[in-house]
């Protein structure tokens, strides 16, 4: 009550004030034309403006499902060109039309927590088991190579990042028909290295290197860089190619897991034939 | 304050809205183009109301009478909006002008005890203030903002001379 009288001692004036202002204010657009007409336009104004903003925030609210909807959208985009590649290379898209099941399939997921900035770097995913996801399943975004994945549980799979010391990719240089390994040697998040071409392949800088294919991780002609130089080290016989990466692998949010459908098929058969040598 | 004071006061205010509502309003100070002068006495009332009196009430007073004036002239809170913000500013610039002995009690101000000077301080403040936010809220939109200043400049150099002499002409015998 002591609270509230101070409070009307100390600001019973400028309220006083106050109240009088609005209630001349009130008769003001009330009782007279050119103001009322005035008020009523700039209400109308300021309602539109604050119509549009509130709508804007929601939409804003709304951007994780709105982000969710396109990266599915995008998966299957993916899927649909990586399986149309493989179709167009061996001259059948009339089986492309016709085939049931696809050789790939394609998951969004989005990152969900990373060990980066070490020498072995690892990102988590929020898709598991449950979704059919394996290890040694590619995880590429629309415009790079992100890792494999190496272990999973029923609704998260743990993904070496290819700039990982024990990472190793089967790249190839567009134009050429040349291979070789992609390794990270740790210098920078951008920058890899490809070992193993011969030193007599016609490369030069800013060739295009995208995945070999030979490997059941990665599909064919994905995205990794470019050539930033290349020099040949001395005893040996092949080059040391500079790459520069097309994308950070760790500052990816959203990512997609690649499933090869007879992966494991695959995988079994050379395994086995190792064992028979 | 006696009744004396009281009923001399009255007919003061009584005196000032009808030169206001009566004369002032009628008065055409137009020059061809030039029609940016508007005299404004009745906030002389305000200005001359006692030092010490109470700030609701002057509130209400101030109220009162732009409203009357405002009934007058057709422009209904117009000049009553102004009038508030007159009488809620006026112990605050009274305040910042204040003499070193202080203002006594039920005094009023006179040119004998507080002179022409200090009048003309506080006034032109005030009045200053009351002619810009009159002529906004009668324009009501800044796109007018040329308008308005030009308008608020010339009323007050009226208004301000009006006052003055008015102020003098009252208050030079008390």
């Amino acid at each position: 009550m002591q609270n509230l009288i101070k409070f009307l001692v100390k600001y019973g004036y400028l309220g006083l004030f106050l109240l009088l202002e609005f209630v001349c204010f009130t008769l003001i657009v009330r009782y007279n034309q050119s103001q009322k007409e005035i008020w009523i336009h700039s209400a109308e104004l300021y309602a539109a403006k604050a119509n549009t903003k509130s709508s804007n925030i929601n939409e804003y609210f709304d951007l994780r499902t709105v982000n969710d909807s396109i990266s599915q959208e995008n998966s299957e985009l993916i899927e649909q060109i990586l399986n149309y590649k493989i179709y167009v290379e061996e001259n059948s898209f009339q089986e492309y039309l016709d085939a049931d099941t696809l050789g790939y399939q394609v998951v969004p997921a989005r990152v969900s927590s990373k060990v980066i900035n070490y020498r072995n770097n690892f990102i988590t995913l929020n898709k598991g088991k449950l979704d059919g996801i394996t290890p040694d399943m590619g995880v590429i975004t629309h415009n790079g190579i992100i890792g494999t994945i190496i272990a999973c549980s029923d609704h998260y799979s743990k993904v070496m990042l290819v700039l990982n010391n024990l990472s190793e990719i089967s790249s190839s240089i567009v134009g050429t028909e040349y291979f070789g390994n992609l390794k990270w040697d740790t210098r920078s998040n951008k920058t890899m290295s490809l070992y193993a071409v011969p030193k007599y392949a016609a490369i030069s800088v800013g060739d295009t290197v995208v995945t070999s294919g030979y490997s059941t991780i990665f599909p064919k002609g994905i995205m990794i860089g470019k050539v930033a130089g290349f020099d040949v080290p001395e005893g040996s016989n092949n080059y040391k190619i500079d790459i520069d990466l097309n994308i950070d692998p760790t500052l990816s949010d959203r990512v997609y897991i690649i499933k090869q459908l007879y992966a494991e098929e695959e995988r079994m058969l050379l395994e086995s034939r190792e064992d028979e040598l | 304050m006696n009744y004396k004071l009281i009923r001399r006061n009255i007919i003061i205010a009584l005196l000032v809205l009808s030169i206001q509502v009566l004369v002032l309003s009628r008065v055409d100070l137009t020059f061809g183009d030039f029609r940016y002068i508007h005299l404004y006495l009745y906030p002389y009332l305000i200005l001359t109301l006692p030092f010490k009196v109470n700030r609701y009430l002057l509130l209400i007073f101030a109220f009162i009478i732009g409203i009357t004036v405002d009934i007058f002239f057709g422009t209904y809170g117009i000049h009553a909006a102004s009038l508030v913000l007159f009488g809620f500013l006026r112990p605050f610039v009274y305040r910042v002008f204040e003499p070193k002995e202080g203002y006594q009690k039920g005094e009023t101000p006179s040119v004998s005890k507080n002179g022409i000077s200090w009048f003309f301080s506080v006034s032109s403040i005030l009045l200053l203030a009351f002619c810009l936010f009159l002529f906004s809220v009668e324009a009501f939109s800044f796109i007018y903002l040329s308008e308005i200043l030009l308008q608020s400049i010339f009323s007050f150099l009226g208004s301000m001379i009006l006052v003055v002499l008015i102020f003098i002409l009252f208050n030079t015998k008390t």
